[in-house]
């Protein structure tokens, strides 16, 4: 028995009504094939060099992406094995079964998202519930914190495009908590790294580094579909059953004018942003690209004193290379778990890589 | 009379009739009108100004968690995604209806 199945049934959850010729601004889904094995034997003497197969989550916390971004970093790298002509089958093993590894430890009660992205342990979401600063929220200030949101993920969309979203966007919870004598939902949205400096210039990137969104809901029930940019309602209405707030940026809480500033800045940033990558040519956007792969793991990288960067072969690797074809079916759309399960390749990974 | 023009996917609820604005990726967001209804390929992040001024959004690709159908569900406007033709079929200026619970958008003029 294997994670992948459980692995699948959340994942799933993220393609279920989609078809995959949506993604911006590069297919890569066919551009990973060209390099990602190159990459994962990189990861793997980090590995080596921290010993990090007798270590716990919490021991190497502090060094890895959020939970959404090693989820996602599982999706691509399962039918990148299949773009990369099926080598390195152990590489693919034990990078993914670390990170399988790593979900199962930080999220012991959905490890791959399938409703939620428990990250917090009870004693942490009491300890937000009685330091936070809950402002009361009328309809008026929940579209002021959807306008938020929005423009935080459109710069997200720049800063790191649809290749690695969820390391600058995550969410946790939904969690269930009792205040005022109402039954609320808490869900917490967060952005953690906005100035990711290897990857743009300074001038491009939001004046802060990171903010959280906290939001108690009520008769508003929330679902997170295996990465946390990905929150579905499921019933009720965000706006109206919005009952308290807090927006903290880079340590501070905000008030509802600093949030408006904020909502405009990030938004103005993200329009700039996205500007100059629809500047890029082909071979411009494959570099950008990887780069933003790689930078996912820089915190891991250095800490084994390594260059967290692409090296020469993978360079080489990209270099006036087109995107790969046939590696996922364009146009065609995922309606049910068996065909999401064979058209990633996620049947043939688990016979071929984890069983075998 | 309503006409039926066009079915896509139904990603943020809600029902909404308004005038439609066909806003595609590197246009101005000046020139798009407040509570006008965005009618686009896919949105990207150089059109988040404009999203912010839409009362509902529809768009030819995507699905129910692509960056339109989030975004929506986000500020609590209606979204259909996946229309495939809505930049075709729809005109700048005309008078729609968006029922984003059934996915379909009504022809008012």
């Amino acid at each position: 028995m294997t994670w992948i199945k459980d692995f699948a049934k959340a994942s799933y959850g993220i393609y279920a009504g989609n078809t995959i010729d949506a993604f911006q601004p590069l297919d890569f889904f066919h551009f990973f094939g060209l390099w990602y094995d190159l990459w994962l034997i990189e990861v793997l003497k980090a590995f080596d060099k921290l010993d990090v197969d007798k270590k716990h989550y919490k021991d190497l916390k502090h060094l890895l992406p959020m939970p959404s971004n090693m989820r996602a970093i599982l999706i691509k790298a399962i039918p990148s094995y299949v773009g990369a002509g099926k080598k390195n089958k152990e590489v693919y093993r034990r990078f993914t079964n670390f990170k399988a590894r790593m979900l199962q430890e930080a999220c012991i009660e959905d490890p791959f998202g399938k409703y939620s992205t428990p990250l917090h342990r009870r004693e942490e979401v009491e300890q937000i519930m009685k330091t936070i600063l809950w402002r009361t929220a009328t309809e008026s200030d929940a579209r002021v914190l959807g306008k938020l949101i929005t423009a935080a993920a459109s710069i997200v969309h720049g800063l790191y495009n649809d290749v690695v979203t969820d390391f600058g966007w995550d969410a946790y919870g939904p969690y269930h908590k009792h205040r005022a004598g109402k039954n609320l939902t808490l869900l917490i949205r967060d952005f953690p790294d906005l100035q990711p400096h290897p990857l743009w210039p300074k001038e491009l990137m939001p004046e802060i580094k990171k903010f959280q969104i906290y939001q108690l809901f009520e008769k508003v029930e929330w679902e997170i579909s295996c990465v946390g940019c990905h929150t579905i309602l499921k019933s009720g209405n965000p706006i109206s059953g919005l009952r308290y707030f807090a927006v903290i940026a880079d340590g501070k809480p905000l008030t509802l004018e600093e949030i408006k500033k904020l909502t405009f800045h990030l938004a103005t940033k993200a329009e700039s942003l996205y500007k100059e990558i629809r500047k890029k040519d082909f071979e411009e956007l494959k570099l950008m690209v990887m780069w933003q792969e790689c930078y996912q793991l820089k915190a891991l990288l250095e800490a084994a004193g390594m260059d967290w960067r692409p090296t020469a072969e993978m360079l080489d690797a990209i270099k006036n290379q087109p995107l790969q074809t046939g590696v996922l079916p364009h146009g065609v759309m995922m309606t049910s778990l068996d065909q999401y399960m064979k058209e990633f390749h996620l049947e043939t990974f688990e016979k071929e890589v984890l069983k075998n | 009379m309503n006409k039926l023009m066009l079915k896509g996917l139904p990603a943020s609820n809600g029902i909404i009739e308004g005038i439609a604005k066909v806003f595609l990726p590197g246009d101005d967001a000046k020139e798009f009108p407040q509570d006008a209804i965005m009618v686009t390929t896919l949105t990207d992040p150089t059109m988040v100004m404009a999203m912010m001024k839409a009362s509902a959004i529809v768009t030819d690709m995507g699905g129910i968690t692509s960056h339109p159908a989030i975004l929506s569900r986000e500020m609590g406007i209606p979204c259909i995604v996946n229309t495939k033709l809505g930049t075709k079929l729809i005109k700048d200026g005309q008078r729609i209806k968006v029922d984003a619970i059934t996915g379909e958008i009504y022809d008012l003029d």
